[in-house]
This record gives structure tokens, sequence and C-alpha cells, in this order.
């Protein structure tokens, strides 16, 4: 007899005639009341670390900002400040693809509107750069007193918002389709090629260039934990993320659309142990003024998450998870990594992305003109019946 | 029994496709069928909010099939 099918036994014969509690039908830890509440809190706690051992502020794990940085790595923009191949990120990806293939869940699958999750990760990108952070460093800057992420938040689930009334009118983005196990294969690998390099071509000091990548003499590119850390630490809450299925997006849209607080257990519970991680290690600054990379415009605070919150909704989960289901095989989320690599990009070479003084005249187009483009996108992609 | 086909669906389709379905009053009993462990999570964590029973969860050629009842 299986594991489900022995639960399944179970509830329906011991728990009627002996009153025990109702167990859990789903068989995976991780995916339980108590499970995704722990997943939050020790992704919560490494990411408290990362920012101890040398990341930026507010900035242990940032999807966006990594991203980011990433792009400047690869040369692929030309803001000096901001290059680091940021091994979190890679270790996210990889922990995942360790994840699934020990559970048995890789699936190699793609085909549900690629070329709009490209443009879903690009757009996304650049409002969560015009705000300053992804939705896990949204909660990472509440957690350190930054006023102004509340804004931020309050964007992100108006963004959530608009994005499930489009997926209520009937936004169908296609089925995705089983493919061959390479494919899957060839993102994780290509993300571990990075890593590899990492170690072939480390940082020297006082030099911009290693190798093939691009490495910040100052600023937030500059500031890193030490490369065994970070790429541990992201090994970890990939697979713990992989797991758990914890989402930022998904728990906002989840109380929306189906009153299910699940998943926001998980990030309620990420942001609380950061606060009190925060608390410990003097972190922890109260106000709207002189926050770590953040500006205090709230009107492009808000409008910026705006954006990222519909893009992320629209696309099936926050970016973290993106990457995750990258790991698993998922091309389609794949493609949406390559679309935010792409907008980062973008973000910086075009003046888009905010900077502490504010939001320039380029950036507050290109957020306006997403959330209108994205919305008519999303209007036309519905099922008529 | 009405059959909810979720295969291939990202967050949060499936659970929207199942809840719709739940709101027919003509559906009693309902299959749902999801091809990843993630949705498949999902239909029996909101069946169980919804207080609908769980009566059958199968897999076969890397699909899953719950079976719920109201």
């Amino acid at each position: 007899m299986r594991l489900e099918e022995f639960l399944l036994f179970y509830q329906n014969n011991l728990q009627k005639k002996k009153g025990i509690k109702m167990r859990n039908l789903i068989g995976n830890v991780f995916a339980t009341r108590k499970g995704i509440i722990i997943s939050g809190a020790i992704i919560g706690v490494l990411a408290a670390v990362l920012q101890k051992l040398g990341n930026p502020g507010n900035m242990g794990i940032c999807v966006a900002c990594f991203t980011r940085d990433i792009a400047g790595a690869l040369g692929l923009h030309r803001a000096a400040v901001v290059q680091y191949m940021r091994p979190e990120i890679i270790g996210l990806i990889i922990g995942a693809t360790i994840a699934s293939f020990s559970f048995g869940e890789f699936k190699s699958r793609s085909g549900s509107s690629p070329i709009f999750k490209f443009f879903l990760g690009a757009f996304a990108v650049v409002g969560a750069l015009v705000f300053l952070g992804c939705p896990w460093r949204t909660l990472l800057r509440i957690a350190g007193g930054d006023l102004n992420a509340w804004i931020g938040l309050a964007g992100l689930v108006a963004g959530i918002f608009i994005g499930t009334t489009i997926f209520s009118m009937g936004f169908n983005p296609g089925v995705a389709k089983k493919t061959h196990k390479v494919l899957g294969l060839l993102f994780p690998f290509a993300t571990f090629a990075l890593l590899i390099g990492m170690f072939l071509m480390p940082q020297i000091a006082g030099e911009e260039k290693s190798g093939l990548f691009y490495y910040s003499l100052k600023g937030p590119g500059a500031m890193h934990a030490p490369l065994i850390a970070s790429v541990l630490i992201g090994l970890v809450v990939g697979f713990i993320v992989q797991r758990s299925r914890f989402c930022t997006i998904g728990g906002f849209r989840d109380l929306i659309l189906f009153k299910q607080m699940h998943l926001l257990y998980g990030a309620i519970a990420f942001i609380i142990v950061v606060l009190i991680a925060n608390l410990c290690f003097g972190q922890f600054k109260l106000g709207f003024e002189n926050q770590p990379a953040a500006h205090t415009v709230a009107i492009w605070n808000f409008l910026g998450m705006v954006l990222a919150g519909l893009c992320f909704t629209l696309g099936g989960g926050c970016p973290g998870r993106q990457c995750v289901l990258a790991g698993e095989g998922d091309g389609d989320s794949a493609v949406f990594v390559i679309g935010m690599l792409f907008g980062a990009a973008i973000a910086h070479n075009w003046g888009l992305a905010a900077t502490p003084k504010g939001v320039g005249i380029n950036g507050q187009i290109a957020v306006v003109a997403g959330i209108i483009t994205v919305m008519v996108i999303g209007y036309f992609m519905r099922d008529r019946d | 029994m009405k059959t909810v086909d979720a295969k291939g669906l990202a967050c949060p389709q499936p659970i929207m496709k199942m809840v719709s379905e739940m709101k027919n009053k003509k559906n009693k009993e309902l299959e749902i069928i999801v091809d990843n462990a993630t949705a498949k999570e999902n239909v029996i964590r909101t069946a169980q909010g919804k207080n609908w029973r769980i009566i059958e969860i199968s897999t076969q050629d890397e699909l899953f099939s719950i079976k719920i009842k109201q």
C-alpha cells in the first residue's frame, strides 16, 4: 500500500472510529502549515545571515537585485557598481534541481506562452528596480524598519489584485507540454557552468574584470558574503522553496482568489524571523530616510511594485519561485528568468532603475507603459467561453 | 463524476478550475487531474479547506488523479 493510500484509509476509517485528529493527506511535510511556517522562518534566518556575512543592507537575498548584479557580471549593462555573479541565485536554481530529483518531481515541460513569460520577466524586474527590490526584499526591507517598503508592499498587493482579476476574466497562458529531459536540464546546467566559472575566475583585488566576469570595486556589487557561504545558503534555500512551494506572490494571490492563508503563513514567518534577527544583529533601523538601497518617492515605490506584482502573478509566481521552477525543469520559468536578466540590463542601460535619489522620467514612463502593456496583453489572452 | 483536466497548467489555474466546478451545485463528486505534485497538494488542501472529502488519490503515468466528494 502506498503512503497516500494508507493516509486515505487512515482518515476514512480509523479517524471516524477513534476520533483521531485529521491527518494530512498531502504526504509532504514541507507543504503542511507547520512545514511552510518553518520553511519561511529558515529562509528568513538565512537571508539575515547573508546580510551579516557581507551582502548589502536588507538584501540578504533579493532576486531582482541579484539578477541585476548578474547582468552586470556578464557585462550586459554598464553600471559599474552593480556587477557580481551572485551565487545565491545559482544555488537557488541548482538547489531546486537537487530537491526535485531527490523527490521524483523533476519534470521537463514548456510551451505555456514563453514569449509572454520573457516580457513578463523583463517588465517585472523593471518594476522591481523602480522600487528597488523583489517581493522577498520588500519583506526584508519591512523587517529592517524601512517604512518605504510598506508602500511597495501595498503596490505589490494592488498588482497581484489586478493580476488575479485578469485571471478571473479568463486569462489563459496555455498548457505546458512534457518535453525531453535534456531541455529541462539545460538551464540548471547553464547556471552550474557559471558557478564553475566563478571558481575558475574569482575576483582579483582591485581589478574590475577577471576572466569572463565583471566585478564591482565599490557600491552594492562589491558587498557580498564569501562565495562558499553564498552558494551553500542558496542551495539550501532552493531546496526548501522547492519542497515547501514557498511563494510570496502566491501568498497574497491565494488569499485574494481562494481566501487561503497557507502560503502567506510562510511569508509572515519570514518577516517575523528576519525582524528578530535584525534586532539581534543590530541591523534594524526604523524610518523613511537614509534606508539602504531605497528611495522615498512614494508614488513610484507603489507603482513600480504594481507592475512587478502584476507580472509575477500572471507569470505564476514570485521571482524566487520562478528560479526554483526553472531548476525543476520548467522551460517557461527559465525563459521568465532570462527575461528578468534582460529587463535588469535594459533597466540600467536606459536609466529606468531608481537610485537612492529617486526615479527618473524614463523609469516613470517604463512603469506606466509596462502596466498598460501587460494588462492589455493579458486581456487579449483570455479564453472566451 | 465530472472530471477537471488541469494538466500542464501553472498556479493558480488548476485551483481556479476546480473551485469553479465546486461552485456548480450539480457537482457532488469531482475528479481533478493534475501533472505535478504542487498542484496535487493544492487540490487536496483546497478541498479539505472547503470541507469536501478526499475519496481517492491515485498516480498513473506521471499524472495525479484526486477524487473528491461534497
